[in-house]
């Protein structure tokens, strides 16, 4: 039985080498990659949510993938307070993991426009290729950079969408590891505090569940 | 349902109620766990379904909530309790001892622990039926469902508003039940409170790092939930329900994007673009999900026509291809039967190609289902399509079957319709377009020589349009030439006397002579020509009332009062009408 540090080091390292390959643009053997994700499954709750805060003071020379890893791990445990069914866990955790290498195709450019959701698309083409994506990891990584707008929705092709729960918990989670990773003085709490305050484009109805699920699990007045 | 039974009256038969919803909610957590996903949502729904049902009907005070209990442990207000017990203490002995009203099961309960308490309550079931009714008031579980509790705690708060009536969320009619009612309301129409926009402040950051210290003492606590009311409604249904019809549907108006802006800025050929678009189309096609699929034509109706037409031609064929398979079509015409579906399957419908609406309108017509008939007659006509051609092109036969729906919709041309359908040579169609013979203009001719063809059940139905609908004068001359003629003799009898009252009303005065010279048509000397004609001809006279022919009424009873041969109680009756006796 490893531990949870081990589990985290394992996913890390993979997680690591699906992002060479998506540099590289090159094919990956995927059954490390769920392996080690099923292993993050098998921690309770209480152990993913002190990996990922615990973890994230660690500075790594990889920001990305540390990012990426403290995210799944983030959603994981959250989704599974939440009760969200399993299955649906995994593909949103994974989605987390994975979001980072999303971000060179929305860099730049006007949030709405079409050629926008053309090099998203294609970045996920390109992930697709590596790993099979589910329709809703590829929903999650085009929708996820995407502000929260008016009633949470957003226009695309003329056409007004409402953005799906999974995109949006990965907007608060993505930006409360970013904080996390790039700034590791911050307590979880200030970093909370930053993300319900700062106007980063969040569901902040979501922010709150957020806030009340972590409140279970850490000591806030510490 | 726990808490249905719990804050119901409390009798002996409580506990035992408490113990079968136990096991109904073991059943519903290890269905939730993932042993078995796909009935939960059933089951969930029918737990929504009689919580609000009770909600509704008890607006009872719920603020007597404040007590729960964990799996090894017992909060309330004041007192923790470590639950040492041990499995074989009787589990009332407790709640009795510490006043319990109110129960709870902690987040994190497996099912093995659950189901010990399952039969703690068995055993406290078995106690009460000799001890009498248990304190316990209400059974309420926060985790392991917690949209349940948040929908609870909605619940609770509208309660308390107790005369306000509980503001309809638009998102959850317009977009998380979609599926449900098979619409695509896009999003629109969605409203989401303001605590989902606006940042938070410092102060209010405070207040619910206030509150999440003190988590424990306030999860039940409404007042102290962190989310408004409609936020909490909003978030509890969506996280409960995964709508997979979103994300294809999403996807769809990505990848149409950019599709778009590879065709519109580029001028490139991006087949791998295409590819996914269409891959993502056939699997809205694939879910038949029908919403998705109107929502998928509306997306290829705003593409640029020129430069996507091969992309768009193809989903187009695919997607008609798809529609017209008889399981779509099965589930289609199905759908055509549950009210708030019938919408959205008639716009289906209408994509596919007109030579198959008659699978539809066939389906329609064994079913009885006139309602989703009109309201598909109604919509091809407002299409401004070639309407009349269109119904003679399905065939006369099942026009015949089609006239009443025909009859019920606002189509201008229906008259002109009804007049070509009343002259067909299929007798069914004459038939079925006669029940609106008012309505139509024939000239008198036509009309006699029609009737004059017409099988006698027709000519009877005829008699009956006139003589149960409106007045119309353009049907007098006609009227008039048919009293004069001999057609109305061979009718049926019940049909003769409809005739006498049809031509008494229509024609009044005018009808007394024709009819008059049936009753004084002797054959020999004074014995009547008609016996039966006469009598039923008299008879109906005796009892019309009109006023402008009273006296014409009465001078022929007076005179047929005289008459030799005449039936004694006619007689009688001709007498005391012709006023020859009081």
């Amino acid at each position: 039985m490893r531990s949870s540090s081990e589990v985290y080091a394992r996913f890390f390292e993979v997680l690591c080498r699906v992002y060479d390959a998506f540099e590289q643009d090159q094919a990956i053997g995927l059954q490390d990659f769920g392996f080690e994700f099923q292993a993050f499954e098998e921690l309770s709750e209480i152990d993913r949510v002190s990996l990922f805060t615990l973890r994230s003071v660690d500075r790594t020379t990889r920001a990305l993938p540390q990012i990426g890893t403290n995210t799944a791990l983030m959603l994981s445990a959250w989704l599974k307070g939440l009760r969200i069914p399993a299955e649906i866990c995994r593909e949103i955790a994974l989605a987390g993991a994975l979001h980072p290498l999303t971000l060179t195709a929305v860099r730049g450019g006007d949030s709405k426009s079409a050629e926008r959701s053309y090099r998203s698309i294609k970045s996920i083409q390109v992930l697709s290729k590596m790993l099979p994506l589910s329709d809703l990891q590829k929903l999650i990584l085009l929708e996820w950079p995407i502000p929260f707008g008016d009633n949470g929705t957003y226009r695309i092709y003329d056409h007004l969408m409402y953005q799906h729960f999974g995109s949006r918990m990965l907007r608060i989670a993505a930006s409360f590891q970013q904080f996390l990773v790039t700034d590791p003085g911050l307590s979880a709490e200030s970093v909370v505090a930053k993300v319900s305050s700062s106007g980063l484009g969040c569901d902040q109805s979501l922010v709150r569940i957020l806030i009340q699920w972590l409140a279970v699990h850490l000591k806030w007045s510490a | 349902m726990i808490l249905l039974n719990f804050m119901d009256k409390i009798d002996v038969e409580t506990p035992r109620r408490l113990y079968f919803d136990l096991e109904k909610l073991f059943k519903a957590y290890c269905l939730y766990d993932g042993h078995i996903d796909h009935p939960l949502e059933l089951l969930e729904k029918q737990i929504h379904g009689d919580l609000e049902a009770y909600f509704k009907s008890n607006p009872s005070d719920p603020s007597a909530l404040g007590f729960h209990i964990g799996l090894d442990q017992i909060f309330t207000d004041s007192i923790s309790i470590v639950m040492n017990y041990g499995i074989d203490f009787p589990l009332s002995q407790i709640f009795r001892n510490h006043q319990v009203s109110f129960l709870s099961l902690e987040r994190e309960i497996l099912p093995s622990q659950l189901r010990r308490w399952c039969l703690k309550v068995r055993d406290l079931s078995r106690v009460e039926k000799s001890t009498g009714p248990s304190l316990l008031s209400t059974f309420f579980w926060s985790n392991p469902l917690p949209h349940i509790r948040t929908h609870l705690a909605t619940k609770i708060q509208e309660c308390q508003k107790k005369n306000q009536k509980p503001a309809k969320n638009d998102l959850i009619s317009a977009w998380h039940k979609r599926n449900d009612r098979w619409m695509n309301a896009g999003a629109e129409h969605l409203t989401r409170g303001l605590e989902a926009t606006k940042p938070m402040s410092a102060e209010e950051f405070s207040r619910l790092k206030h509150l999440v210290e003190t988590y424990r003492d306030n999860l039940f606590n409404p007042n102290a939930s962190l989310l408004s009311e409609s936020e909490n409604t909003i978030l509890s249904t969506e996280l409960g329900k995964m709508d997979s019809s979103q994300i294809q549907e999403s996807l769809t108006a990505w990848n149409l994007s950019a599709v778009d802006y590879v065709t519109r800025d580029l001028e490139s050929n991006d087949q791998s673009l295409k590819d996914e678009l269409l891959a993502n189309a056939l699997k809205i096609l694939q879910d038949f999900r029908p919403g998705s699929i109107l929502l998928l034509f509306r997306y290829l109706q705003a593409m640029d026509l020129e430069k996507l037409f091969p992309i768009k031609s193809r989903i187009l064929h695919d997607l008609k291809n798809a529609l017209l398979s008889p399981e779509s079509m099965d589930s289609v015409i199905d759908a055509t039967s549950i009210a708030e579906r019938l919408q959205t399957a008639i716009e289906i419908l209408e994509l596919i190609d007109p030579d198959r609406y008659t699978i539809f309108i066939d389906h329609c017509i064994v079913k009885n289902q006139r309602p989703a008939l009109i309201l598909f007659l109604e919509r091809l006509i407002a299409k401004n399509l070639d309407f009349e051609s269109l119904l003679w092109s399905w065939g006369e036969e099942r026009l015949a079957k089609l006239i009443p729906a025909v009859q019920r919709t606002q189509w201008s041309r229906k008259e002109a319709f009804f007049e070509k359908a009343i002259l067909s040579t299929y007798p069914p169609l004459v038939r079925a377009s006669s029940r609106n013979l008012l309505s139509i203009r024939l000239p008198e001719t036509l009309a006699f020589d029609l009737f004059k063809k017409l099988p006698v059940g027709t000519q009877e139905l005829w008699i009956r349009v006139f003589k149960e609908s409106p007045m119309s004068d353009a049907w007098r001359p006609f009227l008039l030439r048919l009293a004069k003629s001999m057609l109305w003799i061979g009718l049926p009898n019940e049909s003769r006397q409809k005739s006498i009252e049809v031509f008494l009303r229509y024609l009044r005065g005018t009808s007394l002579p024709l009819l008059d010279s049936w009753i004084s048509a002797r054959s020999f000397r004074l014995w009547p020509k008609y016996v039966e004609l006469r009598q039923l001809i008299l008879s109906i006279l005796l009892d019309h009332e009109s006023d402008d022919i009273r006296k014409e009424i009465q001078e022929i009873c007076r005179r047929e009062s005289r008459v030799f041969f005449q039936d004694p109680e006619l007689k009688d009756r001709l007498k005391r009408r012709g006023g020859l006796v009081k």
